[in-house]
């Protein structure tokens, strides 16, 4: 899917949150949202997956504006920053429900189901309800539903935090064969090191303004590096941060 | 000095802020209290001729009860830390022995004030049963014994608490004097604080949490939090052969997901949805207009309350983000389908009371546009999340009015607001269809 964010305005109450954004992610890239705490890296999300208003500006799925929830719900999957699920159903109870509401054939959901628990070692937390689970574990069945549906674009917000090790390259994997498969990938996230290895692009935000947005050489170019250098995010995030 | 101030510091601020923001709550609770004593004691007092042999009976019944709750049935300590108290216990080089010692003194200030009260009240009633320090000094040992089961990693524990209990039991029947209940006490005392090394840490921590979170989220009004507390200790349910064997979509996925978080409702909340549907049908045999649409209302809050929280609960997850492709007739059809079936079951036995003779076919068709209106009203009170939410509270009015028009079998009437319910319908359903669909950005 390509998507294209024109001029979007969003605010809470007198607060700023998005000063007019705008930039476009290609169809099957994996790019990194980064930004510091409170730069409305959620925000945008959120107002890409219109679960918030937005007072200016426009959204573009494919050269086209999805108009509601329900239209969204069938290109997009996402990983929300809070876990979100049925506290009185357990672990596979959600994710049968998740499977059966996204309107998946049982065949595919079985084979989908089967892939993702060995994927994300959930097999012995099936049974469990999803408030005894670690942060960690709660995460991981948040993935398992968002890669249950079938999709074009896949938001993520931190999709990272509380994995082990182990995971997280299990997660890199999973968006690496979601890229394949040319789905478009979009992750908000504070790991620059992991950005790194696994995004095309970058998208830096930072008290509603994007810095810079590109490929690691329009990145390097904007925050003021020379090409010869090493290729750092960390390094042109600083840069970014401080030339503001 | 310095420490044991701020730690009081701390309290005091909590305690502070807490009276601050629910003082019309404790206002309500203690002039409900006063209320009742108010009115209770001169009953008893005027009874006491009666009263007076069945007291002491009534109160050895108690403390049978204290002795089985902290005993026999008991899963928590008799005391907590806070969460930041046990986080400083752990992580500070304070003396633990010293620590415990003082939390387990100052958790036996609430038995004082306990005894103090029933022993006021006992002089009130001149009822003669046991009480001040005898009273003070079983509640102590009770707490000192159930500490001590607490910890125990017996693999008999089962067995000791019953034959603890049992002794308990036996001992408050010999009505023994004050000191041998103080020795009780003591020696309990002496018991729980040598035996700081015995203590399951893990355990304590867990249940210390509960404890905390519980009060904080109570106070703080913060049902969610509350809610979700339940959840995280709640034992898992077993594997469900029945729905895991399940699998379907469109609207009827919205109907399993309904029926299954019903099945884990506990079942006391069945217990109040069939007492509620009893009362009412009680209710509903006057023809008087008030009293039965009283007796509507105790109806439709019985089939709306348990029926309407899934469907909330789904309308809440969209909106985090769950992301459901089903569109908003999938979802009221999905939805609206179990209460549909369970109202008219309800309403066909209510009505077959009610009716004055036998007639299958009025039987047949009397509940079913009351049934229809009814799983209307439970999406209603779900997608707009509160009873006094004004579309719930015109449709309960347009409710009511049908109902009674057709227990008094007057069909213009029926039609009449029928009439009112369509401009009704057309507009609730298009606002709830925006509140499930979402609102579009600009």
């Amino acid at each position: 899917m390509h998507l294209q964010v024109k001029a979007l305005v969003k605010t809470y109450g007198t607060f700023p949150a998005l000063k007019g954004v705008s930039f476009e992610i290609d169809h099957g890239t994996v790019v990194g949202l980064i930004g510091p705490n409170g730069a409305g890296k959620t925000t945008l999300l959120k107002c890409i997956l219109k679960l918030l208003r937005y007072e200016q500006g426009e959204i573009l799925y494919d050269g086209q504006p999805l108009m509601s929830r329900k239209e969204i719900a069938r290109e997009i999957s996402y990983i929300p920053d809070q876990p979100v699920y049925y506290e009185e159903l357990t672990l596979e109870e959600n994710l049968n429900l998740y499977a059966m509401l996204s309107g998946l054939s049982r065949q595919e959901f079985l084979e989908k189901k089967q892939m993702l628990i060995e994927d994300l070692a959930l097999a012995e937390h099936l049974g469990q309800l999803p408030d005894r689970l670690s942060k960690g574990n709660k995460q991981k069945m948040m993935i398992a539903m968002a890669f249950l549906k079938n999709f074009r674009l896949v938001l993520a917000d931190e999709p990272f935090s509380g994995l082990d090790p182990v995971m997280i390259r299990s997660l890199k994997d999973l968006f690496g064969r979601v890229k394949k498969e040319k789905k478009t990938v979009l992750i908000s996230t504070h790991l620059l090191d992991l950005a790194q290895t696994i995004c095309d692009s970058y998208i830096f935000l930072d008290h509603g303004r994007i810095l810079a947005t590109g490929t690691q050489e329009d990145v390097l170019r904007i925050a003021g590096s020379s090409v010869e250098d090493k290729f750092c995010l960390e390094e042109a995030y600083m840069r970014l941060l401080q030339r503001k | 000095m310095e420490i044991l101030g701020l730690l009081l510091k701390n309290k005091f601020r909590a305690y502070r802020r807490y009276l601050f923001k629910r003082s019309p709550f404790f206002g309500a609770l203690l002039v409900f209290i006063l209320f009742f004593t108010w009115e209770i004691l001169p009953v008893i007092k005027a009874n006491m001729e009666w009263l007076r042999p069945i007291l002491p009976k009534i109160y050895h019944l108690l403390l049978v009860l204290i002795a089985s709750r902290r005993i026999l049935f008991s899963k928590h300590p008799p005391f907590c830390f806070s969460l930041p108290g046990l986080y400083f216990f752990f992580t500070t080089p304070v003396n633990h022995y010293l620590v415990l010692t003082g939390k387990l003194l100052l958790s036996y200030f609430p038995m004082l004030i306990i005894s103090f009260g029933l022993s006021r009240l006992a002089a009130q009633l001149q009822a003669g049963f046991l009480h001040g320090a005898h009273l003070f000094f079983y509640l102590v040992a009770t707490a000192n014994f159930s500490w001590l089961l607490y910890n125990s990693n017996s693999k008999r524990i089962y067995l000791w608490r019953f034959f603890i209990f049992l002794a308990m039991l036996i001992l408050i029947f010999l009505d023994l004097p004050s000191l041998f209940w103080l020795v009780c006490a003591t020696g309990g005392f002496l018991l729980a604080i040598n035996s700081t090394d015995k203590i399951n840490w893990p355990k304590y921590e867990s249940h210390c949490k509960l404890a905390y979170l519980t009060s904080k989220y109570f106070l703080n009004g913060d049902w969610g939090g509350l809610e979700s507390l339940m959840y995280e200790y709640k034992e898992p349910p077993g594997p469900s052969l029945f729905f895991t064997r399940i699998y379907v979509s469109g609207y009827k996925a919205f109907t399993y997901g309904q029926i299954l978080i019903m099945s884990r409702y506990p079942f006391l909340a069945w217990l109040i949805f069939l007492c509620q549907c009893a009362v009412a049908a009680f209710i509903l045999q006057t023809k008087d207009f008030l009293p039965f649409f009283g007796g509507t209302l105790l109806l439709l809050s019985g089939i709306v309350s348990p029926f309407s929280l899934p469907v909330q609960k789904t309308i809440q997850k969209n909106e985090q983000g769950f992301f459901l492709p089903g569109g908003f007739i999938d979802f009221f059809r999905g939805m609206a389908l179990f209460p549909l079936v369970v109202s008219f079951v309800v309403l066909m036995i209510i009505l077959s009371i009610l009716a004055d003779r036998f007639n299958p076919i009025w039987h047949l068709a009397a509940p079913i546009l009351p049934a229809v209106a009814l799983s209307y009203l439970v999406v209603v009170k779900g997608v707009f999340r509160s009873v006094f939410s004004g579309w719930f509270i015109a449709g309960t009015l347009i409710f009511g009015l049908f109902f009674f028009f057709i227990r008094i079998c007057f069909f213009r009437g029926v039609f009449l607001v029928l009439c009112l319910f369509i401009p009704y319908l057309f507009v609730s359903w298009r606002r709830m269809r925006i509140i499930y669909e979402g609102e579009h950005g600009v």
